[in-house]
C-alpha cells in the first residue's frame, strides 16, 4: 500500500510540472529536500525552483511525459523525457525555434509522504547538441 | 396522420395535386394565379409568396397540423430545412426542434442507435426507457437518437435534461418549460402540459430521470391524455410503467485477450476505437503498435467498455505511456476505497464500481490544488463561468486549473449552441458530467469545506442577482433575464442552502432581488414555493421586519399572477402592518395600492376604494406626483366599478391633468383609455370616440401595443352602436391582430367578444355564441374576470348571442366554443361577416340556385372531404365532382375551396 500511495504522490508532481505550476511542485518537497543532477552542485528547494523557472522559460510549451514508474516502500524511480521548443535564451544560447526530447530517470526518495531527495539523471549533452551549442559526435552525424 | 412528413415543398405540391386529381390549370385557378406559376412552382424555380402558400395549403387541403411546415417548406430555397426551426410560443405552430448537438462524434453505437431507432417506431411503443450504469453513455445515445427523429414527429422532437432536478414536483414544469409554455393564470401546469401535447405528434427525449423517479406516475398520465406523444427517457433504473419499454445500452465491446486480432482489426473494436480517438485528440502522435496493442487492449478490459471511463483514460495519453496507465488502472476500486453517493449504494454493480474507480482515478492524479479546486466546483449546478469559479473557489489562476480540468474531461465546456441565443456571445461557461460531479460533490463534503463553499456561492449569487436588478428595466431588460435564466439552478441551489437555516436573511435578500424575475418569467409556482419558505414563522426572526415585509409583498403578487386573490390578501395585509409599525409609509403607500388591487379582484370595492384612497392621501402628502397620478387612476377605477361615473370621471380628468404636467405621455395614453369608458357608460359616444382618438394617437407614438389595441377595440365599439359595422369588423379586426402578435390573452378574450357582438347583431347567433364561449374558455386560463361596468357589457352581448337561438343550440354552441383552440376561435372571429347589411342576401339567395346534387356536393366539401373522398361517397368520377365544383363556385360568385366550405359553414349546410 506504502508502494502504491508513493506512486500516486509521484503522479501528482508530475501534473503539476507538466502544467508549470512549480508552487504546487514543491508542496511535495520537504524543506530540507536535497536535488542532484541539475546542476554540478546539488541544489536545495529553492535552487530547483530557480533552475526549473529557467529552463520553462527557454521551454515554455515544455512537457514531461511518463513512460515507466518503478516503486518500493521508500524510492520511486520514474523514466520520463522532456520535450519542448526552444523559444528563448537558455544558458547563454539564443532561442532558435528547435523542437528537443530530453529522455530523463529520476529517483525520488520519500519520507512521510514528503519527498527528501531527488537524483535526476538526464541527457543534458544531448540537449546541447540539439539546440546546436555542441557539434554532435561523429558516429550519429554519419 | 402520415408519419413521414415531406421534406421538399415542390414534389409535395404536385404529388398533392395528383391526389385530388386536379390540373395544374384546376389548381391554378382555385388558388386565383396563373397556371404558368404553378408550373414554375412544382420545377422548383419558383418561390411563393406567404398569401399564395397559404392559398395553396387550403386548396391541396393539407392537413392542418402540417399547415406550418407547408408554408416554411414553401419560403425556403432549395430543398432543404432551415437549420433550426424553433417555435417561440405555444401557440405557435411552428414544429419544435430543440435536441442539443453533441460536440464529439458516438463511436461504436451504430448498432445502438438503430435498435432505438426502430424501437421508438413501433406504434405500440409510447415510453422506451434507456438503461445503463453512469458512463455508459446514455445521454449522447439518446441525444443521436433524438436529432435522427425530425422527420418522424411533425411537431417536434424537444430534449429535456433533468440531471440538475432533485424534486419530482419540478418534472412536470421543466417539461412544460421546454416546450415553451408557461405557467399561465390559475391554470395548473400539469393542465397546460396536457392540453398542449394532447392534440401534438412530439417526441420528448427527457434525459437523467433516475433522480426523479417519483415522478413516473405522472408520466404514465400524459401518455394516457395525449395520444401521439412518445417519451424517450434515458434513466440508470427502469420506471416501473406498465407502459415501459426497455433497451439497456450494453457497453462498448472488449477485445479477448487470450485471441487478439491484428492491430488494424482490433482498432476497429469499439471500446479499443474510442480509446484511440481520443487519445489522438489529446496526443496526435498516438497510434496503436504492435507494442502497444495488448497493454491497450488490457487499459479497454479493465475499464469494462464504458464510454466516459474510457475517455477519462485517453485523456492522460499525452502524459503517460499506455503501460503505466494500464499499471495506474490495475483495480482502482480496490485502490482507492470508494463510495457512491447512489441512493442504492448497498448494491453497486461492478460496473458502477469500475466506473467510481475510473473517476477517482484520476482525480488522484491530480495534484493537490486542482484537487482541491475540482470537488469546490461541485458546489455549482447547471453550470458556471470562470468568473464565478474565480470567486467561489478561489485557487490561483482559474484560467489554468480549468484548462487543465477541461484536457482531463474531468469538466466539460458548454456548447454555445446550447446556451440562450442572446448568451452565446458571453464569458463561456462549464460544467460536470453528472456522475463526475456526484464524486466530486462526496469529495467536497469529506473535505469538510462544503458549508464555506455553499456560503460564498450564495452570496456570490446574491451579488449577480443585485447588479441584474436594476437592469431588469429599460433596454437590456431581456439580456439581463437570460443571465438570471441561465443561473437558475444555481439560485436553487443557493437558496435550499440558505432557507435550511444557514443563511436565511441573505438567502431572504436573494429572494427579494430574484421574485422580478420570477414575476416577468412566469415561474410563479417556483417563486410562492420558495418565498413560503422564507416566509415561514421560525424565519421571520431572523431577517429585518423590512426585509420580511419585502417579501410578504413578493408573495402576494406571485399568487395575484395566478388568480390567486385570497392567499394574496392577508400576505399584503399583513406587510402593511409591519409597514406601519416601522412608521415606513412608503412602504404603506405602495402595500395599499396592491391590497387595493387585490381586494378589488375580490369583488369587495368599498374596501379597495378605502386602500385607493389612502394611498392616494400618502402620495400626495409625500409629494410624490407620478405615484399620485397612478392613486388617482385606481380610485378612479374604483369609482366606476362601484357605478359612480360622474366621480370616475373627476379622478381621472386630475389624474390626465397631473401626467400632462409630469409630461408623462404613456401615463396619459392610459387614463384617456378609461375616460372613453366613463364617455361611453353614460353613452356619449362621440366623447369616446374623441378621447379613444387622441389615446391612439398617443399609444402609436408611444409604440405600447397593447393599449394601442384597446384604443382600436373602443373605437370599434364606437362604430358598431353607431351602426358603421364595416368599420367596426375591421377595427376589431386590427385589435385582435395586435393582441395575438404581443400574445395578450385578455386583450384577445376582449375582442372575441367585441366580435361576437357584431355577430349577433348581424343574427349569426351562433357563431356569436361559439365566440363567446371561446373567450370565457381563455379567460379562465388566464383568470380573467369582467370589471362591474365591463360586466354590464359583457352581459347585454351574451343576451343579443342568446336571443336567436334554442337553449339546447345555445349550449351546444357555447360548449364548441369552449374547446376551440385560440387560433381556432381567431380564424373564427376573421371570418367576414355575412350580415344581411353588408351582404344584402346575395349569397342566400345563391344557395338557392343550386342543385340538390350541387348542395350534396358543397355539403360533403365542407365536411373536409378530398374530390377523391366525395366522388366515392356519392360514386361519380372525380372529374364529375371537378365539374359540380366549377358550377357551384361561379353559382356561388367564389374563387376557392375554402371561400365555399366558408359559405356551407355559414348556410348550415355542413
Amino acid at each position: 500500500m506504502q508502494t502504491e500511495h508513493n506512486k500516486a504522490l509521484i503522479y501528482q508532481i508530475f501534473e503539476a510540472l507538466n502544467e508549470h505550476d512549480l508552487d504546487s511542485v514543491v508542496t511535495y518537497y520537504s524543506a530540507e529536500c536535497r536535488f542532484h543532477g541539475w546542476a554540478p552542485e546539488t541544489l536545495d528547494v529553492e535552487g530547483y525552483k530557480e533552475n526549473m523557472s529557467a529552463l520553462l522559460a527557454a521551454f515554455p510549451d515544455a512537457r514531461f511525459p511518463v513512460h515507466d514508474v518503478i516503486a518500493d516502500t521508500d524510492h520511486v524511480v520514474v523514466r520520463h523525457s522532456m520535450r519542448g521548443k526552444h523559444q528563448s535564451d537558455f544558458q547563454g544560447i539564443p532561442a532558435g525555434g528547435k523542437d528537443v526530447i530530453v529522455e530523463a530517470t529520476a529517483i525520488f526518495r520519500l519520507e512521510d509522504s514528503q519527498v527528501t531527495e531527488i537524483w535526476l539523471n538526464a541527457d543534458f549533452l544531448g540537449l546541447l547538441q540539439q539546440l546546436g551549442a555542441v557539434p554532435m559526435p561523429a558516429a550519429t552525424v554519419g | 396522420m402520415p408519419t413521414n412528413t415531406p421534406q421538399s415543398f415542390a414534389p409535395w405540391l404536385k404529388e398533392r395535386r395528383k391526389e385530388l386529381g386536379l390540373t395544374q390549370e384546376e389548381l391554378a385557378d382555385l388558388v386565383g394565379c396563373a397556371r404558368s406559376t404553378i408550373r414554375k412552382l412544382e420545377a422548383g424555380t419558383r418561390r411563393p409568396s406567404k398569401a399564395l402558400a397559404e392559398e395553396l395549403a387550403r386548396a391541396l387541403q393539407i392537413p392542418r397540423e402540417q399547415q406550418a411546415h407547408f408554408a416554411q417548406l414553401a419560403r425556403i430555397t432549395g430543398d432543404k430545412l432551415p437549420a433550426s426551426p424553433v417555435g417561440e410560443s405555444p401557440g405557435s405552430p411552428a414544429p419544435l426542434y430543440r435536441v442539443p448537438a453533441s460536440l464529439t462524434s458516438l463511436i461504436g453505437r451504430d448498432e445502438d442507435v438503430a435498435a432505438v431507432q426502430a424501437r421508438l417506431l413501433q406504434p405500440g411503443v409510447r415510453l422506451l426507457t434507456i438503461i445503463g450504469p453512469p458512463g455508459i453513455g446514455k445521454t449522447r445515445l439518446s441525444q443521436k437518437v433524438a436529432a435522427s427523429m425530425r422527420a418522424h414527429f411533425a411537431h417536434g422532437v424537444v430534449f429535456v435534461a433533468l440531471a440538475t432536478l432533485e424534486d419530482p414536483a419540478l418534472v412536470l414544469p421543466t417539461m412544460a418549460r421546454a416546450l415553451g409554455l408557461d405557467e399561465s393564470g390559475n391554470r395548473p401546469v400539469k393542465e397546460s402540459l396536457h392540453h398542449y401535447l394532447q392534440s401534438r405528434q412530439i417526441l420528448l427525449v427527457l434525459d437523467n430521470f433516475e433522480q426523479v423517479v417519483e415522478a413516473a406516475p405522472q408520466l404514465s398520465e400524459l401518455l394516457a391524455d395525449a395520444a401521439e406523444l412518445k417519451l424517450l427517457v434515458t434513466s440508470r433504473r427502469p420506471l416501473r410503467l406498465y407502459a415501459e419499454h426497455k433497451y439497456v445500452v450494453p457497453a462498448l465491446t472488449i477485445p479477448d485477450l487470450r485471441a487478439l486480432p491484428s492491430v488494424d482489426e482490433l482498432a476497429q473494436i469499439p471500446a479499443v476505437a474510442l480509446f484511440l480517438e481520443r487519445s489522438q485528440a489529446v496526443a496526435p502522435d498516438f497510434s496503436l503498435t504492435t507494442q502497444n496493442a495488448p497493454v491497450v487492449a488490457e487499459v479497454c478490459i479493465r475499464l469494462d467498455g464504458l464510454p466516459l471511463a474510457l475517455e477519462l483514460a485517453a485523456a492522460r495519453t499525452e502524459l503517460y505511456s499506455v503501460s503505466v496507465l494500464r499499471d495506474q488502472l490495475a483495480d482502482p476500486a480496490r485502490k482507492f476505497s470508494l463510495r457512491l453517493l447512489e441512493r442504492e449504494s448497498q448494491d453497486i454493480t461492478p460496473r458502477q464500481q469500475t466506473m467510481a474507480g475510473a473517476i477517482a482515478w484520476s482525480y488522484q492524479l491530480l495534484h493537490e490544488a486542482n484537487r482541491a479546486f475540482f470537488r469546490r466546483l461541485a458546489v455549482f449546478v447547471g453550470g458556471f463561468t470562470r468568473e464565478a469559479a474565480a470567486a467561489v473557489c478561489g485557487a490561483g489562476d482559474t484560467y489554468d486549473r480549468l484548462a487543465s480540468l477541461l484536457d482531463k474531461s474531468l469538466l466539460q465546456a458548454i456548447s454555445p449552441s446550447s446556451r440562450l441565443p442572446s448568451l452565446r456571445e458571453e464569458e463561456p461557461r462549464f460544467s460536470m458530467l453528472h456522475v463526475i460531479r456526484q464524486f466530486a460533490w462526496q469529495q467536497l463534503e469529506e473535505s469538510g469545506e462544503a458549508d464555506a463553499l455553499r456560503q460564498r456561492h450564495l452570496e456570490y449569487y446574491l451579488r449577480l442577482a443585485q447588479t441584474a436588478y436594476p437592469n431588469l428595466e429599460g433596454a437590456q431588460t431581456g439580456l439581463w433575464l437570460d443571465r438570471l435564466e441561465e443561473e437558475h439552478d444555481n439560485f436553487r441551489a443557493a437558496l435550499v442552502w440558505g432557507l435550511a437555516g444557514k443563511a436565511v436573511e441573505v438567502a431572504g435578500e436573494l429572494l427579494n432581488m430574484l421574485w422580478w424575475f420570477w414575476h416577468v418569467r412566469g415561474y410563479y409556482s417556483e417563486g410562492r414555493h420558495w418565498l413560503s419558505l422564507a416566509l415561514a414563522p421560525a424565519q421571520a426572526t431572523q431577517m429585518p421586519s423590512k426585509l420580511y415585509a419585502h417579501l410578504l409583498n413578493a408573495a402576494a403578487v406571485l399568487s395575484w399572477n395566478q388568480g390567486d386573490y385570497e392567499q394574496a390578501r392577508p400576505l399584503l395585509e399583513q406587510a402593511l402592518d409591519l409597514h406601519r409599525a416601522a412608521g415606513n409609509s412608503r412602504g404603506v403607500a405602495a402595500i395599499l395600492g396592491n391590497l387595493g388591487i387585490v381586494v378589488r379582484r375580490l369583488g369587495d370595492y368599498t374596501y379597495a376604494l378605502r386602500c385607493q384612497q389612502e394611498c392616494l392621501a400618502l402620495c400626495r402628502q409625500e409629494g410624490r406626483p407620478w405615484y399620485t397620478a397612478v392613486a388617482l387612476n385606481n380610485v378612479g377605477e374604483l369609482y366606476r366599478d362601484l357605478g359612480d361615473i360622474a366621480q370616475a370621471r373627476a379622478y381621472w380628468e386630475e389624474c390626465l391633468a397631473l401626467r400632462r404636467e409630469l409630461g408623462d405621455r404613456r401615463g396619459m395614453a392610459s387614463v384617456l383609455l378609461n375616460l372613453g369608458d366613463a364617455a361611453f357608460d353614460v353613452a356619449n359616444y362621440r366623447r369616446a370616440r374623441e378621447l379613444w382618438e387622441e389615446s391612439r394617437a398617443y399609444q402609436e407614438a408611444l409604440g405600447d401595443r397593447s393599449a394601442l389595441a384597446q384604443a382600436l377595440g373602443g373605437l370599434g365599439d364606437v362604430a358598431r352602436v353607431e351602426g358603421d359595422l364595416a368599420t367596426a369588423f375591421a377595427l376589431y379586426q386590427e385589435s385582435l391582430r395586435i393582441y395575438q402578435e404581443v400574445g395578450d390573452r385578455e386583450g384577445l378574450a376582449f375582442s372575441l367578444e367585441a366580435v361576437a357582438a357584431l355577430a349577433a347583431g348581424q343574427q349569426e347567433f351562433e357563431r356569436a355564441t361559439r365566440l363567446l364561449g371561446a373567450a370565457e374558455a381563455l379567460r379562465e386560463i388566464i383568470g380573467s374576470r369582467h370589471s362591474p361596468a365591463d360586466r354590464v357589457h359583457y352581459e347585454k352581448i351574451v343576451a343579443a348571442a342568446g336571443a336567436g337561438l334554442a337553449p339546447q343550440s345555445l349550449t351546444a354552441a357555447w360548449r364548441q366554443g369552449r374547446v376551440l383552440e385560440v387560433e381556432q376561435a381567431l380564424e373564427l372571429a376573421r371570418m367576414p361577416i355575412a350580415s344581411p347589411v353588408l351582404a344584402t342576401g346575395v349569397e342566400s339567395r345563391a344557395l338557392e340556385t343550386l342543385t340538390a346534387r350541387e348542395q350534396e356536393v358543397l355539403r360533403l366539401l365542407a365536411t373536409g372531404l378530398s374530390n377523391k373522398g366525395i366522388a366515392e361517397t356519392l360514386f361519380v368520377s372525380p372529374a364529375t365532382v371537378q365539374a359540380h365544383l366549377r358550377t357551384i363556385y361561379d353559382k356561388l360568385g367564389v374563387h376557392s375551396r375554402s371561400a365555399a366550405t366558408r359559405f356551407a359553414l355559414e348556410h348550415n349546410l355542413a
